[in-house]
């Protein structure tokens, strides 16, 4: 095989719209599209470079950036200092020591210090041990109660994942299905889950599964469970459609 | 080709490497919880955040709700944020894209639970363009604005002027080497900004 194409000449293909044939130097690059047709490894470079064009093409010469408006900053700060209020120990200084909270300046050039922030970093100590995964912190908490027996996930054929899903009260959003599955395959879209009638005609949407293979969705009380016993988990591709790709990872049953 | 040449200082064509020392610094104090360093970093990937949460929603209150979670989730989350796995910029894509996900996600809910009395999975509404290439798009938009105006450019020639290297080299009077240079690097960036992006998918 011929060398492979030079990185110049690979960006000149990137970006030929190849509806013109109007470049001028096409038979130049007539050798570079020969070795094209046979390297798997060059198409794989064009095909990236030409998801880089295709984006910027679609984003225009100008395309405008959209500041978020002033209140979100100010949101932000005020979510820090009423969500995460510090947190004392014998080895954590007093929240409010002045010289710590005039350092926070505001995005756009206003003095408004936080004392949250500050109170914040003084505890960065604390909320920086452990081993939990980073996610873990942004949900909002919730107690769980009446947590009922797990169910096995079982992996669907061409597949090995597996996992649990269980039902339990949730203090914050009532009926919830609480899933983990692991040995998840590695995808280009997301999971979804779906609650089953026995044929496996009728589903319901209930949720996406988080990065980690773990979710807690809500199950509203309209949902007849009894109805919809079976829990699959799917393959679901960004492409606008709602409906079950078809493709089940795993799938086990509630009942029983 | 009618248009007068852009005529482009040579002076003007450097890498963006303070771009990158930027970051990292910003990187640093996020992980040290220094909160100057998290306003700076709103302040540097607010207007991306909130561009790409526009965009995926289509809805002004939603998506500053999103921006919103985004930078909270991040200032929270700090202590997982990992450098050698990536860029600050690409962690704050992959948590964008999960927020808008959950929010797209608690759409189609409450569009089921209006519908939840028929049997029959109801219609849902869903987005029109994939979340990732809305993302890409929006990242790579705030990519070519923070390239050297040079680099900017020629690629802005490229991309939408349609002009071949050699074209651009004869409209900029640059010497058709340092046009393919730069060509070249300036979509290497992007693809790798994307790419670091798309890891945290
Ligand atoms: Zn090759």
């Amino acid at each position: 095989m011929a060398d492979h194409v030079d990185p110049a000449d690979l960006a000149e293909i990137a970006l030929d719209r190849g509806d013109n044939g109007g470049r001028g130097n096409s038979a130049r690059l007539a050798g570079p599209r020969l070795h094209l047709a046979v390297c798997p490894e060059c198409r794989g470079e064009l095909k990236a470079l030409r998801a880089v064009v295709r984006a910027a093409r679609s984003a225009g010469p100008g395309d405008p950036m959209t500041e978020p408006p002033d209140r979100v900053w100010r949101s932000i700060q005020r979510e820090l200092e009423t969500a995460d209020p510090p947190r004392g120990t014998p080895s954590c200084q007093p929240p409010a020591a002045p010289t710590v909270t005039s350092s926070l300046r505001p995005p756009w050039g206003g003095h408004r210090p936080s004392r949250a922030l500050a109170a914040l970093t003084l505890a960065v100590g604390l909320a920086t041990g452990g081993g939990v995964a980073w996610w873990a912190h942004e949900s909002r908490p919730q107690t769980l109660q009446n947590v009922g027996a797990p169910h096995r996930l079982a992996p669907r054929p061409g597949h090995s994942a597996s996992g649990t899903a269980l039902l339990a009260d949730s203090s914050a959003e009532g009926r919830v299905l609480q899933i983990t599955v692991h040995n998840l395959p590695d995808i280009k879209g997301y999971f979804e889950v779906w609650l089953m009638d026995p044929a496996g005609r009728r589903l319901i949407p209930v949720g996406a599964l988080g990065e980690d293979g773990r979710s807690t969705l809500p199950v509203p009380h309209v949902v007849d469970l009894p109805a919809y016993p079976v829990v699959d988990v799917s393959v679901q591709m960004y492409d606008g459609k709602p409906a079950h790709s078809g493709h089940s990872v795993v799938r086990g049953t509630l009942v029983g | 080709m009618s248009a007068t040449p852009v005529k482009v200082p040579a002076s003007a064509l450097y890498a963006p490497v303070e771009e990158t020392r930027e970051s990292e610094r910003l990187a640093q104090g996020l992980l040290l919880g220094d909160e100057q360093v998290f306003a700076a970093i709103y302040r540097r990937w607010g207007a991306m955040v909130h561009t790409m949460a526009t965009r995926t929603l289509g809805d002004a209150k939603e998506a500053e709700d999103v921006t919103q979670q985004v930078f909270l989730a991040a200032w929270r989350g700090r202590a997982g944020f990992r450098p050698e796995r990536g860029p600050l910029g690409a962690w704050l894509v992959g948590i964008t894209r999960r927020k808008v996900v959950d929010a797209l996600a608690a759409r189609t809910r409450r569009a089921r639970i209006a519908g939840a009395a028929a049997a029959e999975m109801p219609a849902v509404e869903r987005w029109e363009a994939t979340p990732e290439a809305v993302l890409d798009r929006v990242l790579v938009a705030d990519e070519l604005r923070r390239l050297p105006p040079a680099q900017r450019e020629i690629l802005a020639l490229a991309f939408y002027g349609d002009l071949t290297q050699v074209q651009i080299a004869q409209r900029t009077g640059l010497p058709l080497g340092t046009v393919k240079s730069h060509a070249r690097r300036g979509m290497h960036l992007l693809r790798r900004r994307v790419e670091e992006a798309r890891l945290r998918y």
